[in-house]
């Protein structure tokens, strides 16, 4: 006798597409694959534009406008690998035209700061530490700004961020040096608390 | 006084604190409402622009050697022979001599002819 026993069907879930599947339905007018652009990469550039507007409550505005840019022309994007260093790239020169129409608020206006650090101590250690480096981040010149915020805080690597501010990385290093010289300089009268604050942000 | 900078290991500790901003709640669907709106925008069917005429000027040349044959035929009295009798008739009453004030004048005397 032959045995009918049912076969098993193993279901796996269907790997998320690529951004240049979603690109190419996006340019076919899918707002759904863009809709998965946006979650994917909203974040990181939304976190940029924040850092370059000085923590301003146009940066969800200029973010949109970015990725509006994106929506209206799809194919200007020649390869979909390209598409964080172009959306970052975007958004920033939306930040230069906007401070060249109206001059920015300082970090002031910011929102707060998120608390994920373990004891209360080191929620307060840490927040004014991270006001700090904000501050000193905040008052480096515009092209350093970026190149930090690219590489430093956005976890880029050198070579996407070079592509990225369409520089050379030879630049985006000299950048990227003097932006560090800078920041040491801008923190060295707090030095001594910042460091307690790591030290008790660990505790 | 010199101070001391920090090294390149603890200013990259410091830079782990700087602040990641969460995007603000309910940024993506609005950006996604934006759009949408924007599309709908875009599907709305503008007018045509109506096609230029090509060198309108060129209708207005046969009415105005039209105008200029009248004048010169008109002046020169080349079409009097073409005209009605009725202009004769009042070529001859022109030639009685009377004037409209003289008639109004008649007419209040009671001399009307």
């Amino acid at each position: 006798m032959v045995s009918t026993a049912p076969a098993t069907t193993v279901v796996t879930p269907a790997p998320d597409p690529s951004d240049a599947v979603l690109l190419a339905r996006a340019a076919a007018r899918d707002q759904q694959a863009f809709a998965v652009l946006v979650s994917r990469h909203y974040r990181p550039v939304y976190g940029l534009v924040w850092r370059l507007m000085n923590g301003h409550a146009d940066a969800e505005d200029v973010t949109q406008q970015a990725f509006l840019k994106l929506w209206s022309d799809p194919g200007q994007l020649r390869e979909a690998a390209a598409l964080r260093g172009w959306l970052h790239r975007v958004a920033a020169n939306l930040v230069t035209d906007r401070a060249r129409r109206k001059p920015m608020s300082a970090l002031d206006d910011a929102m707060e700061v998120a608390d994920h650090a373990p004891s209360v101590e080191g929620v307060m250690a840490g927040t004014a530490a991270a006001a700090a480096v904000d501050r000193a981040i905040a008052g480096l010149p515009e092209r350093q700004k970026l190149a930090v915020s690219l590489v430093h805080i956005g976890g880029m690597s050198n070579i996407d961020a070079a592509a990225a501010m369409a520089v050379s990385v030879e630049a985006l290093e000299s950048l990227l040096a003097r932006a560090r010289r800078g920041l040491k300089e801008a923190l060295a009268g707090q030095k001594q608390e910042l460091l307690a604050a790591l030290t008790a942000g660990r505790e | 006084m010199t101070r001391e900078l920090m090294s390149d290991a603890e200013l990259d500790r410091l830079l782990a604190l700087a602040t990641r901003p969460p995007p603000p709640e309910g940024a993506e669907a609005r950006l996604m409402a934006r759009l949408a709106a924007a599309e709908a925008g875009a599907n709305v069917v503008a007018f045509r622009p109506r096609p230029r005429r090509i060198l309108p000027w060129l209708s207005a040349l046969p009415l105005a050697a039209s105008l200029a044959c009248g004048i010169y035929l008109g002046a020169s009295g080349a079409a009097d022979s073409y005209l009605p009798a009725a202009a004769d008739t009042v070529a001859a009453m022109d030639d009685g001599g009377a004037s409209g004030l003289d008639d109004v004048l008649a007419i209040s005397e009671g001399n009307a002819s």
